[in-house]
């Protein structure tokens, strides 16, 4: 919808301004050159009435009226000439190729007479465009009419027939009128001419326009409006394909980047719900859980000493000691995970605490083959963290990776880096991976893939703390290639 | 009636098990499923000592403490704690708790706490030996300047910036005859009120010391493995456990006493 709308309007803009730019085009040259046209009839027309003048000359002298008539006529039949006539001063009409015309009088103002004789005093001399009057005919075509007066000369009063006096300065006036009937279709002619030209144009611009704004504005704009609408539905994988690096290609990339941090940001607040609800979960489990343990544990030991003398049953009760110590190790992992055991925040150096943890947890990462890589930043600054659980997270982070690793060879890559306002810990291995789908839930508690070997608590717990010491934790994996966990730690200001 | 111990706990299967337990070592149990009836049963019966749990419906385990502390100073109370409450733990040892025992516990540890107790109401109750509890705490002490997690535990600090870290008279001197000790390793953190030194006693009993401030351990007393016996007869000097680099000085001295 919105795609042809805008379209639309761009193209009706461009075809408006299409179409006045035609028609000033037509003002400026089309124009002048239709002038130029009846400026040229004018001067034919002027040119054969001083023909006729000049033809009809002799006989007017020597009063020959039936060749003038002849004369007249002829001329008159000729293509493209309406009609040839002679006016005396009074107006009427004394020669004329249409015959019913001849001895009737004009008005003084009918049209061949009013550019002399509008003014008080009639007018002796005009200029070629002062005689000449273009009006349409019946037929639907234009005329031109050219007068041309007959000057009094001497041959006029002194000819034999004495019909002119002395003093008169003008006997009467040769109205020769042409049709401009070529002329006026060769314009019509041209006039349809440009109008297809202009409608072909208009149509072919707008169809190029319209190509366009829709490749470089519509289509993109679409896709902003329905990447939107998908996201406002809830769809936060969506992403727009980028093909421009334009203005609306920046705006793309930029939508990208917003619902890209959006989803992550969802995703972690998401996340955070999840395993906040799972942690009071977790910690009323524990707290129920306590008594009952205390239960076990105390009549299993009890046992245990009653029985000095049945090794058999001994072993069996050592076992279910060993068993419920463990289940109270759980216990403690998941209150530690539901954040219920206070932390002890104190000043702390992150790297000494990873150099401490690589330590602890040496032998196994030897046995394993994995080879430990370390960049920690010298200028580290202390923060405030409870350094027995960030110990904790290290060796959880640490003892994981290696087991990602597996049997084959592999490394472990531990970073510090300092930033402005926090520290940003890396933890990366080279080994399994993890698939996307999991990505999601590693933090859950009781989630493991070691089986037997695991509580599931590891990495909730790591979350737990992270999450108490108002940092965050984010993890990216590639099946096959290894795992990345990034911690951030805000540094506090000092009080 | 004459009882040793009065256990009080929402919960039989504890209360059951305190009696089982406590009775190996030949010692009496009246129980109280809450704080009201126990106050009740302290009124009319005599306990040398008593076993609280913490949460309890109505009254708490602390309010428990102020109001048989207010009215018998002589009995000494060990709390029973989760393990999510260690700062409870913490605040019960300042309130006057004789000591802490986390659950879920095992056997051992239990017996160890209630005999160190039992022996502390026991010295107490003897005149010749409140004359010397009286002693103990002598001017030195004072001069000092210790900060004491309740009776248990103490920490001195040094003008480097390092804390000695020893136990309480109260400990010490309960204790009974010390077999082996379990320091914590150099370089580890210590936490307040959680466990950072056993020791091993006659009778296959075994104490936990709880810590009084947060650290890193910088080395120990290597006197005391030879001689267990300098922490009875000088707790404070002579028999110091260990010292730490403090981490949190400030917030940690608001829970202990300074003596």
């Amino acid at each position: 919808m919105v795609r042809s709308k805008i379209g639309y309007k761009l193209i009706l803009v461009v075809g408006i301004v299409n179409a006045i730019a035609i028609a000033i085009f037509l003002i400026v040259i089309i124009k002048p050159q239709c002038d130029g046209l009846i400026a040229q009839a004018e001067l034919g027309a002027y040119q054969l009435s001083e023909t006729i003048k000049s033809s009809v000359r002799y006989d007017m002298l020597n009063n020959h009226r039936d060749d003038v008539h002849r004369i007249i006529d002829t001329i008159g039949r000729q293509n493209g000439i309406v009609q040839v006539r002679i006016f005396n001063k009074e107006g009427g009409i004394i020669y004329s190729s249409d015959h019913d015309e001849i001895d009737k009088t004009v008005d003084m103002d009918a049209e061949a007479c009013y550019a002399c004789h509008t003014a008080e005093q009639p007018l002796e001399s005009l200029t070629i465009e002062e005689r000449s009057r273009v009006f349409e005919a019946d037929d639907g075509f234009r005329n031109l009419g050219v007068i041309n007066p007959i000057y009094n000369e001497t041959g006029c009063w002194q000819a034999a027939c004495h019909a002119h006096n002395e003093t008169q300065i003008i006997l009467g006036v040769l109205d020769v009128t042409v049709n401009l009937e070529a002329a006026d279709r060769m314009v019509r002619a041209n006039q349809i001419r440009i109008v297809i030209i202009t409608i072909l144009m208009i149509t072919f611009l707008s169809l190029v326009i319209g190509f366009f704004v829709r490749k470089l504005i519509g289509d993109p704009v679409y896709q902003l409006l329905h990447a939107t609408n998908l996201v406002a539905s809830g769809d936060m994988m969506h992403r727009i394909k980028i093909n421009s690096k334009d203005e609306l290609g920046n705006l793309a990339q930029s939508f990208n980047l917003m619902i890209e941090n959006l989803s992550k940001a969802r995703q972690h607040i998401y996340q955070q719900d999840k395993l906040a609800s799972l942690g009071r979960l977790a910690a009323g489990v524990a707290h129920e859980i306590n008594n009952p343990l205390t239960g076990v544990l105390t009549y299993s030991s009890f046992l245990l000493k009653r029985t000095k003398d049945h090794p058999k049953i001994q072993e069996d009760l050592r076992v279910i000691v060993r068993e419920t110590k463990r289940c109270r190790e759980i216990v403690k992992g998941l209150l530690d995970f539901a954040r219920q055991a206070p932390s002890k925040k104190t000043k702390v150096n992150i790297n000494k605490i990873i150099l401490h943890s690589l330590l602890i947890i040496d032998n196994q990462l030897s046995i394993d083959h994995v080879t430990v890589k370390k960049e920690l930043a010298d200028d580290l600054p202390l923060i405030r963290a409870d350094a027995n659980q960030m110990q904790q997270v290290m060796i959880n982070l640490i003892v994981n990776a290696s087991d990602a690793i597996e049997t084959k060879k592999g490394d472990i890559y531990i970073a510090t880096i300092k930033e402005d306002k926090q520290i940003k810990i890396v933890l990366s291995d080279t080994g399994c991976g993890i698939s996307q789908e999991k990505l999601t839930t590693i933090f859950e508690p009781f989630y493991s893939t070691k089986g037997q070997k695991g509580t599931g608590l590891g990495l909730a717990v790591v979350w737990g703390i992270i999450e108490k010491h108002k940092g965050k934790i984010t993890v990216d994996s590639v099946i096959g290639k290894g795992t990345t966990f990034t911690i951030v730690l805000p540094i506090e200001k000092k009080s | 009636m004459e009882y040793d111990v009065l256990a009080i706990d929402d919960e039989q299967v504890i209360l059951d098990s305190a009696r089982k337990i406590l009775s190996l070592n030949d010692l009496s149990v009246d129980i109280a499923l809450d704080a009201e009836s126990a106050l009740k049963k302290i009124e009319t019966e005599t306990y040398k000592i008593i076993l609280t749990d913490l949460m309890l419906p109505h009254i708490s385990g602390f309010e428990l403490i102020e109001i048989v502390k207010k009215q018998y100073p002589k009995l000494p109370i060990i709390m029973m704690t989760g393990y999510a409450t260690l700062d409870n733990a913490v605040r019960s040892l300042k309130i006057g708790a004789f000591d802490f025992v986390p659950k879920p516990f095992d056997i051992d540890e239990l017996l160890s706490v209630s005999a160190r107790s039992l022996r502390y109401r026991l010295s107490i109750d003897d005149d010749n030996l409140a004359e010397q509890w009286a002693k103990c705490l002598s001017k030195k002490i004072r001069a000092e300047s210790l900060y004491f997690l309740g009776n248990h535990s103490w920490a001195r600090l040094e003008p480097d910036g390092t804390a000695a870290i020893g136990v309480g008279e109260t400990f010490s001197r309960t204790v009974g005859e010390i077999e082996k000790i379990e320091f914590p390793r150099i370089g580890d953190d210590v936490f307040q009120g959680s466990a950072c030194v056993k020791i091993f006693t006659e009778y296959e009993l075994a104490h936990t010391v709880w810590s009084p401030l947060s650290g890193e351990v910088i080395d120990y007393n290597r006197n005391l493995e030879e001689d267990g016996y300098l922490i009875s007869i000088d707790p404070f000097f002579e028999g110091r456990l260990f010292r730490i680099i403090p981490h949190d000085l400030e917030n940690e001295l608001e829970n202990l006493i300074i003596s």
